[in-house]
């Protein structure tokens, strides 16, 4: 069963964690960037988080924190994972182009999918021609979309292109996600 | 104010009576992501460790993957009644842990020692450290930030 090409496992704790934009003009209207499969804690501010689909409007500045009012539109932020669910994900996909799409399908609690995580994060800073996002299979708004994707095996990665599922990689397989969205993004 | 756990999203729903000033519903949705109980954590980790020996194979030399699958069998125990695996997706949960090939042990961890929930691990897999032991304090601090 061929794993992760690194035998050296990050520590679980130092995964959660959230990375800025490359592109700090566009931000999500909320920023979900921790690995995937970790589930984001925030359950319900990940999910809105994938309104993905958002352009930064205006940047308030309170106190230390920065709060960002947006408007939606269809494009999902390059350079971080954004997690989505049954309504924003097409539209993501649609707007996306012919740029190459690739989706973390992971639970809660799978083992393997907290592994990947931190990686699936790195290769999202690290292709900024590609579109990353990510679905926790098992919430509730989230499952329909699991159900016409097809899946089995957690975790599971969709590579899309021009609106299609080209290919797909199961299980927590880095070399071979990373070779998959190689050959889908130079073709 | 009542609350209300929706399966299997477990989300919950917080909805209040008007007030007399605003006489506006105030309903408040939080999605949280439900954790087992401590009675199923600690079956599933016994078992954990009981079927680790008993295969004569390992923990992830990564103990945060133990923990998290370890909840997450415990979590379906709980909703299910049977430990599901939690590295799979399924259309009907209920219909698979009464079928039971996927119930941990499953069908191909039994035949052929193939866990890729990284469970159990064989000895001459690159992940397998050296324990079949693991602590409910060292799953609640693997899994704290989940």
């Amino acid at each position: 069963m061929a794993l992760l090409q690194s035998a050296t496992l990050p520590p679980l704790r130092s995964i959660c964690c959230s990375t800025p934009s490359k592109h700090p003009i566009t931000y999500p209207s909320s920023i979900s960037s921790s690995g995937s499969g970790s589930g984001s804690s925030s359950g319900s501010s990940s999910s809105s988080s994938s309104s993905s689909s958002s352009s930064l409007v205006g940047l308030v500045r309170r106190k230390t924190a920065f709060a960002v009012r947006s408007s939606l539109d269809t494009a999902a932020t390059v350079g971080q994972v954004t997690e989505v669910d049954k309504d924003t994900f097409w539209p993501i996909v649609n707007a996306a182009g012919d740029k190459t799409v690739v989706l973390d399908m992971y639970t809660q609690w799978c083992g393997p999918c907290k592994i990947i995580a931190p990686k699936y994060v790195e290769l999202s800073q690290k292709y900024d021609d590609v579109i990353f996002l990510k679905l926790d299979c098992n919430q509730e708004n989230k499952q329909p979309l699991a159900k016409e994707l097809g899946i089995r095996v957690v975790p599971t990665f969709k590579i899309l292109k021009h609106d299609k599922v080209v290919k797909e990689v199961t299980g927590a397989k880095f070399d071979d996600l990373v070779a998959a969205i190689e050959t889908v993004r130079t073709s | 104010m009542t609350l209300q756990l929706q399966a299997p999203s477990f989300g919950a729903t917080i909805s209040s009576l008007p007030s007399p000033l605003t006489r506006s519903t105030l309903r408040f949705v939080i999605r949280a992501q439900v954790e087992p109980t401590e009675k199923s954590v600690e079956i599933m980790r016994k078992f954990s460790e009981q079927y680790a020996r008993k295969s004569g194979t390992y923990f992830c030399v990564d103990k945060g993957v133990t923990s998290v699958v370890i909840k997450g069998l415990a979590d379906h125990k709980d909703s299910l009644g049977a430990p599901l695996c939690p590295c799979r997706h399924y259309d009907d949960k209920p219909a698979e842990a009464g079928q039971g090939f996927w119930n941990c042990p499953c069908v191909p961890m039994r035949e052929r020692k193939e866990c890729h929930c990284m469970l159990f691990l064989t000895p001459e897999n690159d992940f397998a450290g050296q324990d079949q032991t693991i602590t409910l304090e060292e799953i609640r601090e693997s899994t704290a930030n989940i």
